[in-house]
């Protein structure tokens, strides 16, 4: 495969910080650049020179195994050079700072560069310290670009669509802590960028102020949120919420608020779920519900690993053709 | 003894009421009086021709986080008292939170020490409401009001315990003296960094919600009209706590408030103009257009006096991650200089020096009037500065950094001295 029978174009902007200022022809682009990389990944060479002789740099300052994991095997697959940095985030364990990581790593003069971080913004701040292009993998609460765009692949696959044609018509339940969850924010700006109608709903408490700025649905009501949907997207919850002031106790969050099997089953039958994962077992979702039919889990995790790949060899792409280097 | 005319200024006292033309007459660090303009000049007297300019009791800045001693590495005591000078105020009210904190007479005595030695704008010391401002027992108010303390907060940290809170201002109107109720509901703001609401959630920054101040100004209040105590609220950044505040002068209750530059000239779309922009991150945090436009109204009615908000932070507190960035923004040197234009002069003589004077019981400053202080500030209202200008060599952590302000300091003098001259 060679780069022109791929590049269709490239994307407006230097970097991948989010969703957030994307125009729908960058997201289609980004999908419709997967979809040939999903043929290279069912190939039995899986292999394709794309970035032969560049380096990527996966900065991981939060602990993420399946998603550096997934940015790895995608940049070799493109045959980049590839290196990982883990450090903490943690503002506690008084070291190096962000900004004086990314000017030593910028030394390096890697091309690419993958960051995990648990402040939101850290990738934009690399933007700023970093010659490379950055590519977040997710800043806090902020965002999580690859996420989204990886979502919107498998629904798109799963409803027979192509990127052009979008999610019109399509109506997408979000359900749990939207207001800590980066990948409700991206999924909550690609969707609607895609045309689909997307109802956003949780406890009341994991609701944020302002969500109709992305011109969603809103609902404390998981069953009327999930009445008549094409897919649900449960997200995690995390455990330290479990304690927090916001629910109060896993048990009540599972029954009202989870994907139990009861709720299951009144889904239509076509419908799809998905989850970011990792799965927290019994509490957002009930293992039988992520183990069904219906369940694409496993094709998001898949699918990920095209859109990755799509989405580094587009900002290499774009950096070779003039970008701002 | 040195005689000083300003010559053809507008003279602005509001004392008395005068805003015109005039010449201004300083002698043996007092002034003399207000004089006809072009009139003839005692022999001797230095004469300063200030025509065009506005010409101001000196400022009285209510609330600067000096960072001296302790944390002398985001500034020194040197360079806020000059930076003082250049922003136009005479007198600066520091804020105990220093390192130590100012909790005991001797503090109070060894800081106003230390601003003496220091020379520049004159320092003024509140002193903290609690021991080591930890929220649990009475600092020693009464020896600390003997030794120079005008005001008393545990700024920028609130008194969380109400029944500790009731009786340190029971205790303190004992002594005459203001407590300045700085900060916020802890349990509400939590660890928030921008206020909560549309931008703070699209740009996944944990929030302050709006109500985390308005309990705390409700709480204080009710407090001030139990307990009777003169309180003053620190920077107030909601259109509702604009409204509780109105509601208490209204019925009578002995409470004023301030605003800080930054709520007058921005708001939380700044943050979508230059998202994770650390120079933005303030406390109390931006909000929305409307707060910012009550704010605006209440400045012009009156109801709030001006004060600088000054909080030096390094790079160690701001080239970081916004989430773990420190709160704060300079502001001592350009506070004057970024406002005028927001109101009349007369009512900014009022906000920045007139009021806060009053409120600190200092009965010799705060206006132009014969025998007062010659504390006097110059500003020329159409000559513009550069923010990095007037910056000078303090500390740089502003969110105006590389903007102009439409206005400058032409001349600042204390007690007939000029101290700065641009």
């Amino acid at each position: 495969m060679t780069t022109g029978a791929l590049a269709a174009g490239t994307l407006k902007a230097p970097h991948l910080l989010g969703i957030d200022g994307m125009s729908r022809e960058d997201l289609v682009l980004v999908l419709e650049t997967a979809l040939r990389f999903k043929e290279v990944n069912e190939r039995a060479v899986k292999k394709v020179p794309a970035l032969r002789g560049l380096t990527v740099v996966n900065l991981f300052f939060e602990a993420s195994t399946r998603t550096r994991l997934s940015f790895e095997l995608a940049a070799k697959r493109l045959s980049a050079d590839v290196v990982n940095f883990t450090g903490s985030s943690s503002s506690v364990v008084k070291g190096e700072t962000l900004l004086d990581t990314a000017r030593v790593m910028n030394a390096y003069g890697p091309d690419l560069v993958v960051v995990r971080h648990a402040q939101a913004g850290a990738a934009q701040m690399l933007t700023g310290a970093m010659d490379a292009a950055i590519l977040n993998a997710g800043d806090g609460e902020h965002e999580h670009p690859t996420q989204a765009l990886l979502d919107a692949f498998t629904l798109l696959e799963r409803m027979g669509r192509s990127p052009q044609e979008g999610l019109t018509g399509k109506r997408i339940a979000i359900v749990g802590d939207i207001a800590h969850s980066r990948v409700a924010r991206s999924n909550l700006l690609a969707l609607p960028l895609l045309g689909a109608e997307v109802i956003a709903a949780g406890p009341a408490t994991m609701l944020p102020a302002g969500l109709e700025q992305y011109g969603v649905q809103v609902t404390a009501d998981v069953d009327k949120a999930l009445e008549g949907c094409d897919a649900v997207m449960m997200l995690r919850i995390q455990k330290e919420r479990l304690k927090g002031p916001r629910i109060p106790s896993d048990r009540e969050y599972a029954r009202l608020f989870g994907l139990t099997k009861e709720r299951a089953a009144r889904l239509r039958d076509d419908a799809l779920v998905l989850h970011p994962g990792p799965m927290n077992r019994g509490v957002e979702i009930a293992p039988e519900v992520a183990d069904s039919g219906r369940s694409v889990i496993l094709e998001q995790a898949k699918n990920g690993l095209a859109v990755r790949m799509a989405a580094l060899y587009l900002l290499a792409l774009g950096r070779r053709e003039g970008g701002p280097s | 003894v040195t005689t000083t005319v300003l010559r053809g200024g507008r003279v602005l006292c509001p004392a008395s009421g005068h805003d015109g033309v005039a010449d201004l007459v300083l002698q043996g660090g007092l002034v003399e009086g207000i004089e006809r303009p072009g009139g003839p000049v005692p022999e001797g007297a230095e004469l300063i021709d200030v025509d065009g300019c506005w010409v101001l009791p000196g400022g009285v800045d209510l609330c600067a986080y000096v960072r001296a001693p302790g944390r002398e590495e985001e500034e020194t005591l040197e360079a806020t008292l000059a930076g003082a000078l250049r922003g136009g105020f005479t007198t600066v009210l520091a804020m105990p939170g220093t390192e130590p904190p100012t909790d005991g007479a001797d503090d109070v005595r060894e800081r106003l020490a230390a601003a003496r030695a220091a020379g520049g704008a004159e320092l003024l010391v509140a002193g903290c409401l609690t021991q080591g401002r930890a929220g649990r027992e009475l600092a020693e108010i009464g020896e600390m009001t003997r030794a120079g303390a005008v005001a008393f907060t545990d700024a920028p940290d609130p008194v969380a315990d109400a029944e500790l809170l009731r009786r340190a201002m029971e205790y303190a109107r004992g002594f005459e003296r203001p407590v300045l109720a700085v900060g916020a509901d802890p349990s509400l703001s939590g660890r928030g960094v921008a206020a909560e609401g549309a931008v703070a959630t699209r740009l996944g920054l944990s929030g302050i919600p709006e109500v985390a101040e308005v309990v705390f100004v409700a709480r204080h209040l009710e407090l001030a009209r139990l307990t009777g105590a003169r309180v003053h609220l620190g920077a107030l950044s909601s259109a509702r706590s604009v409204e509780l505040l109105r509601r208490a002068r209204h019925e009578g209750l002995p409470v004023s408030a301030e605003v800080h530059p930054f709520h007058l000239l921005l708001d939380e779309r700044a943050h979508t103009a230059r998202p994770y922009d650390t120079a933005l991150h303030l406390r109390p945090p931006l909000r929305r257009a409307e707060d910012r436009e009550a704010l605006l109204t209440a400045l012009h009615e009156g109801l709030l006096l001006l004060a600088s908000g000054h909080a030096p932070v390094g790079p160690e507190g701001k080239e970081v991650e916004f989430g773990a960035s420190e709160s704060g923004a300079v502001s001592l040197p350009t506070t004057l200089p970024l406002v005028v234009g927001l109101l009349a002069p007369l009512a900014l003589a009022h906000a920045a020096s007139a009021g806060p004077a009053a409120l600190l019981g200092l009965s010799d400053r705060g206006r132009l009037t014969e025998g007062a202080r010659a504390d006097v500030v110059v500003l020329d209202p159409a000559r513009p500065l550069a923010v990095d200008v007037a910056l000078d060599a303090g500390a740089r952590n502003t969110p105006f950094l590389g903007q102009i302000c439409p206005s400058s300091v032409r001349l600042t003098l204390v007690a007939g001295d000029v101290r700065f001259r641009a």
